[in-house]
């Protein structure tokens, strides 16, 4: 095809390129006469529309049904001006293209408000309008009957006219469009995009606007659909509403979608494709039924479409470019977006971070490229640009311009707020809240240039919240955020990010199709200036090659230079942590918010992180660190503010914030719950001898790449409580999850003797095993009653037997009697109940099921005292009543009295396990929460 | 006709058409809520239940056991089209827009199964009771008394299954927490086949009941359906009375224009009422920041 001008750079491609080429110039001569051009004619002008498309809908994300109606405005705008006003179509086709332009900029800007489904449907929905218009201005447009005599072009008085004329016409604009948007995906603007795509949140933070490159990328698309109705128009002479239809939107992202959405080659053989599917099936149909039934190519299409895109969803140009790539090469070679290069290495170790001059960074990259310089800077390395921008001058290094700062902060860790600097950050009385929920409450502190502050707080305190609101992503309820005395609370992100603050994100977000080095220029979108038109005609190159040298540079900054050609998808999760972190400091900024930096990683991992980021402190940049890992946390941080329901609880160095009572309870709780109850536990734990019913042994499991569990083993028996403890994040919903076939996992999970990993949660659940899941996943419309019963939902089903009203009916009188306030709120949603209620009947839910192994995830999570007595107490009429319980929390103190025995879980592992008594009094127990000393007999 | 009595008869047939559009509306926010599928073919299922029951009569069939007997056959179509083409994406966990695109396919390829069945002449049924009746000043089919009743019993009898039957409160839990569902032992990927014979039988009621107003061709689904769906967006796909509301809006809202301009621009009110409420919708998203509109959509 004639579009492989457009794919990627691997050399093989050029020939390709060039052979289409010569094989599209002399086509109307090879075939004479004996194939009607005009089918190449609608290839060309489909496959311009489709090229616009599969940028907004493939590489932006925005898709859109509605591109037949530029399509339409396109060819009625120069028909109008033709026939009415008489224009020549040198000014009309122009007009046409513009004035569409400028239409789709003017209905854009709301319309893309709209996302995902609705956007599609209100692109839909203008499609139809435009048809409506279309046949209903009779005076403009001829209405149903269309419009005829538009003129050709013509040069003097020769009139240009026919199908060869048309087709070099079509087929220059096609090439055009190819060669234009394919510079646009490599470019700043693509980069942008793409990033849109994947994230706007992540795009934004990055310092991109995505409300302006969306909008330039729908006009972008509409004036190539514009471009091809005018050239249809003056082609055919005649146009009528019909072809402008919606079902041709639809048509159009058929053809992109079988062709590859994302790529500018499978655009166009999506067009080819079905222009050629419905040329034959018109001449073959009327064979096979007679009639002249053009319309059956529509179950063809339907089908194709089905097919596709359940059977092969990137469409078939990535497989074809695949196959040529092993066909043509003989080996992988780059093509698309940086796919093709040898994926799956080995995790690099963060090895040292030195910062290398840049020959020596471009020659670390080397190795892993394509033989053909994946670009000029790698290949050439020139000395160190100074980009333009002017955030970039202000934000180049501050560490420089402010020696003092960096030298306070690296002498004196934990200084604190010297008292004459001016703070960086400043947060005052600053309020968010989700409905009723207030996530994060009248929240005020200081952050000083060149220091670690780090933020600490259990589950749910609002720390991603807060992080949120200083980045921009999530406006304030109330409250001030002043950066160097600046408000800038109610900025859009990308406007903080000019400001110079970067950010990272608790689960790494990173850009799929673009490589490791593209990932980290997106970093840099503020910093580079590259123009629309400008990227169109590709006159980029030294902005490009500078700033991908800058983005080796943040790669190897972070220790990783060898990723920069890699596609990201491929790559192991510590090295999108790694990629992330560069993609923030590539962006040279003042203030760096890192959430969550060491989940996921690995001990050594970690102390690598660390290091990196105390570089990244003495080199002057103010770092804000929120994170689960609290020993981490503590060896890090200058200073630390802990936040517990939103509030800030303590603030100071980190030694003081450890032994801070306050701190402590938040962490591990207290006892007043139930361990003054005064049960005789220490005998009750001895006189049982634990037949375990539920045998847990060498479980493992993640999230995608994200390795959360390593090797957990426990047990429990009928008529016992175990605890499972651990700080956040240290995998404790995981397990649950895992053990009820929410979430895959390896190892081994035996109940009465019987494997059960593997099964469907259904399943699981049917069996015995009841969660009451973290969060409570109640069904929050439903009456509690509702709620209760559907706690019993698999006795109605399998087994062969119907449990009856009665004995349903029994089991809600024993729930009630548990837990009277749920009988007396039974009408009553589940939402409308008080988050101890609402524990109350996550727990009465589960009973309803009769199992006989219950998981409680964190069921004490955020509820007073008062209501986590009454819990514990029917906790243990239930182990009394022969339940086996596993009760999983954070608050060790104050579940420990009522326990058995328990397994303390850190980083994924069982760190500790004994006796519940014994463990009590166990001081590791505070070192696993809080860090610090750790020794003992009981540690494994 | 004066215009009070043409505002009156304007406001019949809208509210008669409001409540076709509602029974597809419901459809589609039973599936939406359990699946995440916005099923674009739903209109088809109103196509094939209109023109399944008329070649049962054309076969002889009786009236009154045609129409359950069509209303049965789309059902168990449906059921099976949601088994082969949608529930295997769902297990892969493809996103929304694969989805989409899969539902845009399956309207595609039905439509044209309808279209090699049937082909494009137009049909029409009987009414279900022949005659017209007086009400106030306006003069009604009695179509559309049936209608209104049948669509008034549908919502009933919809309400008392989701609200008192095991079975009808698994559906709404599988909607409104599917983890929590699963957790519960209920099989929430085969709850999305039963939400999608459901709506499918409900669009061929729908089918069905218009055709004797208004001819049934291969492609009269598409346009219902999408009614259906603006009904339902009013109602955010999610609440079944607003979306029950919704639809009857639409539906005077769309006579009265019909009545009052030329008639061509009828599909433009709702489309144009549509992008209108999206983009309403689409507001308290901008004012909460890039973060909060993005989830919105992931949800």
């Amino acid at each position: 095809m004639t579009g492989s001008t457009a794919a990627a750079p691997g050399r093989h491609y050029r020939w390709l390129a060039a052979a289409g080429l010569v094989l599209w110039a002399v086509l109307p001569l090879l075939l004479a006469g004996r194939l009607s051009l005009s089918i190449f004619i609608l290839i060309y002008l489909y496959a311009t529309i489709a090229i616009g498309l599969s940028l907004l809908a493939g590489y932006a994300g925005q898709v859109s049904l509605g591109q037949a109606a530029f399509y339409g405005l396109g060819a009625y705008i120069t028909g109008i001006l033709t026939v009415h006003a008489g224009l020549s179509p040198w000014l009309s086709f122009p007009a046409a293209v513009l004035g569409t332009g400028l239409l789709a900029y003017v209905v854009g800007a709301p319309i893309l408000m709209l996302r995902g489904h609705y956007l599609v449907v209100g692109t839909l929905g203008l499609n139809i309008v435009v048809t409506v218009l279309f046949r209903q201005l009779y005076g403009l447009t001829g209405g149903p009957s269309g419009l005829t005599g538009i003129l050709p072009f013509s040069i003097g008085d020769v009139v240009l006219r026919g199908n060869v004329v048309y087709y070099y016409a079509s087929g220059l604009l096609m090439l055009a469009a190819a060669w234009m948007s394919s510079n646009l995906i490599r470019s700043r603007f693509g980069r942008a995009l793409q990033a849109i795509h994947a994230s706007e949140t992540a795009a934004e933070s990055a310092g991109i606007d995505p409300t302006r490159h969306k909008l330039l990328v729908f006009v972008w698309s509409a004036v190539l659909a514009a471009a091809a109705g005018a050239m249809y128009a003056h082609y055919v002479g005649f146009i009528s509403p019909s072809p402008f239809g919606f079902e041709f939107s639809v048509q159009l992202l058929m053809m992109a979608v079988i062709g590859g959405i994302a790529s500018v080659p499978g655009a166009v053989l999506g067009a080819a494709l079905a222009v050629l599917l419905r040329e034959g099936l018109r001449s073959v149909i009327p064979l096979l039924v007679g009639a002249s039934a053009a319309e059956y190519e529509i179950v063809v299409f339907g089908v194709l479409l089905a097919a596709v895109v359940i059977l092969s969803p990137e469409g078939l140009w990535p497989r074809i470019s695949r196959w040529l790539d092993r066909v043509l090469a003989g080996r992988p070679a780059a093509a698309g977006a940086g796919s093709g290069v040898p994926a799956r290495q080995p995790v690099p170790p963060m090895g040292n971070v030195v910062r290398l001059p840049q020959d020596a960074a471009a020659r670390a990259a080397a190795p892993h490229g394509s033989p053909a310089p994946a670009n000029p800077a790698a290949a050439n390395p020139a000395p160190v640009r100074v980009l333009p921008g002017p955030a970039a001058n202000t934000a180049a290094n501050p560490g420089a311009a402010n020696p003092a700062a960096a030298s306070t902060a690296a002498g004196n860790p934990g200084g604190g707020p010297a008292g004459s600097r001016e703070p960086l950050l400043k947060v005052e009385g600053l309020t968010r809240r989700f409905g009723g929920l207030v996530a994060v409450r009248d929240l005020s502190f200081e952050v000083y240039p060149g220091e670690i502050f780090a933020i600490m707080g259990p589950n749910g305190a609002g720390k991603t919240t807060l992080f949120n609101m200083i980045s921009g992503v999530l406006r304030p309820t109330s409250g001030r955020i002043l950066l160097d005395g600046r408000p800038i609370d109610g900025l859009p992100a990308h406007r903080v990010a000019a400001l110079g603050v970067a950010r990272t994100f608790q689960t790494p977000r990173l850009f799929p199709l673009l490589d490791a080095a593209e990932n980290v220029m997106v970093g840099l979108h503020q910093h580079l200036r590259a123009g629309f038109a400008v990227s169109a005609l590709r006159m980029t190159g030294r902005e490009e090659a500078a700033a991908r040298s800058r983005a080796l540079d943040a790669l190897v900054q972070v220790g990783s230079p060898e990723l920069a050609p890699q596609p990201v998808d491929a790559l192991p999760f510590g090295a999108h942590r790694m990629i992330e972190l560069a993609r923030a400091l590539a962006a040279r900024p003042r203030l760096l918010l890192l959430d969550e930096p060491a989940s996921g990683l690995t001990g050594a991992e970690r102390q690598e992180l660390a290091r990196l980021i105390r570089q990244v402190r003495d080199a002057g940049v103010t770092v804000i660190l929120v994170e689960h890992d609290v020993p981490f946390l503590m060896q890090l941080a200058d200073r630390v503010l802990v936040v517990h329901h939103g509030e800030a609880i303590a603030q100071g160095l980190p030694g003081q914030v450890r032994r801070d009572p306050r701190v402590i309870a938040a962490y591990l709780g207290d006892e007043q719950g139930g361990g003054d109850d005064g049960a005789p536990l220490d005998g009750a734990a001895e006189a049982k001898a634990p037949d375990a019913i539920l045998e847990v042994s060498s479980l493992s499991a993640g999230y995608g790449r994200v390795p959360v569990l390593r090797d957990v083993s426990f047990q429990v028996g009928a008529g016992e409580i175990v605890a499972v403890l651990g700080a956040n994040g240290a995998g404790k919903t995981t397990l649950m999850r895992a053990v009820c076939g929410l979430l895959p996992a390896t190892g081994s999970v035996r109940y009465e003797g019987r494997e059960v990993l593997g099964l469907p949660a259904e399943r699981i659940s049917e069996l015995g095993i009841a969660l009451v899941p973290e969060r409570r996943q109640l069904f929050d419309t439903m009456s509690v009653e509702d709620n209760l019963i559907l706690g019993a939902y698999t006795r109605f089903r399998g087994r062969g037997t119907d449990p009856g009203a009665a004995a349903v009916a029994r089991d809600l009188r024993h729930v009630y009697d548990l837990f009277p306030i749920l009988h007396e709120k039974r009408h009553q949603p589940a939402r409308s109940l008080s988050g101890g209620q609402q524990q109350m009947l996550a727990i009465g839910r589960a009973l309803m099921a009769r199992p006989r192994v219950l998981l409680l995830d964190e069921p004490l999570l955020g509820l007073a005292p008062l209501v986590v007595a009454d819990i514990l107490n029917v906790i243990r009429r239930m182990r009394d009543d022969g339940l086996a319980v596993v009760l999983v929390e954070q608050n060790a103190a104050t579940v420990l009295p009522i326990c058995d025995r328990a397994y303390v879980l850190e980083a994924g592992r069982i760190a500790l396990s004994g006796e519940a008594r014994r463990l009590r009094r166990a001081p590791e127990l505070q070192a696993v929460f809080l860090g610090g000393a750790v020794g003992g007999e009981v540690r494994r | 006709m004066s215009l009070e009595q043409r505002l009156i008869q304007l406001l019949a047939t809208g509210i008669s058409n409001g409540a076709i559009y509602a029974l597809l509306g419901l459809g589609l926010v039973v599936v939406y809520s359990t699946t995440r599928i916005v099923n674009v073919a739903i209109g088809e299922f109103a196509t094939f239940g209109a023109l399944i029951t008329v070649s049962l009569l054309a076969a002889g069939v009786p009236f009154p056991v045609a129409i359950p007997a069509a209303l049965a056959a789309v059902m168990v179509l449906a059921a099976g089209v949601y088994r082969v083409a949608l529930q295997p994406a769902r297990q892969k966990s493809a996103g929304g827009l694969t989805l989409l695109i899969i539902s845009i396919a399956l309207h595609l390829a039905l439509k044209g199964v309808a279209l090699i069945l049937w082909g494009t002449r137009s049909y029409t049924l009987p009414a279900f009771t022949p005659g017209t009746v007086r009400i106030s000043l306006a003069v009604l089919q009695k179509q559309h008394l049936w209608i209104l009743g049948l669509a008034a019993l549908v919502m009933l009898a919809l309400w008392l299954g989701f609200n008192y039957t095991v079975r009808g409160r698994a559906l709404r839990a599988s909607a409104v927490n599917p983890v929590g569902a699963r957790l519960m032992g209920i099989p929430v990927m085969a709850m999305g086949g039963a939400a999608f014979a459901l709506s499918a039988g409900l669009a061929a009621l729908s089918g069905v009941m218009i055709t004797p107003l208004s001819l049934a061709t291969y492609d009269m689904g598409f346009m219902l359906g999408l009614k259906g769906f603006v009904g339902a967006v009013l109602a955010g796909l999610h609440n079944y009375p607003v979306t029950v509301l919704g639809c009857l809006f639409l539906g005077v809202v769309e006579a009265m224009a019909a009545g009052l301009l030329p008639s061509g621009y009828r599909d433009a009110v709702a489309f144009i009422m549509l992008i209108a409420v999206l983009l309403w919708r689409a507001l308290p998203a901008l004012r909460h920041g890039v973060l909060y509109s993005e989830e919105a959509v992931r949800e």
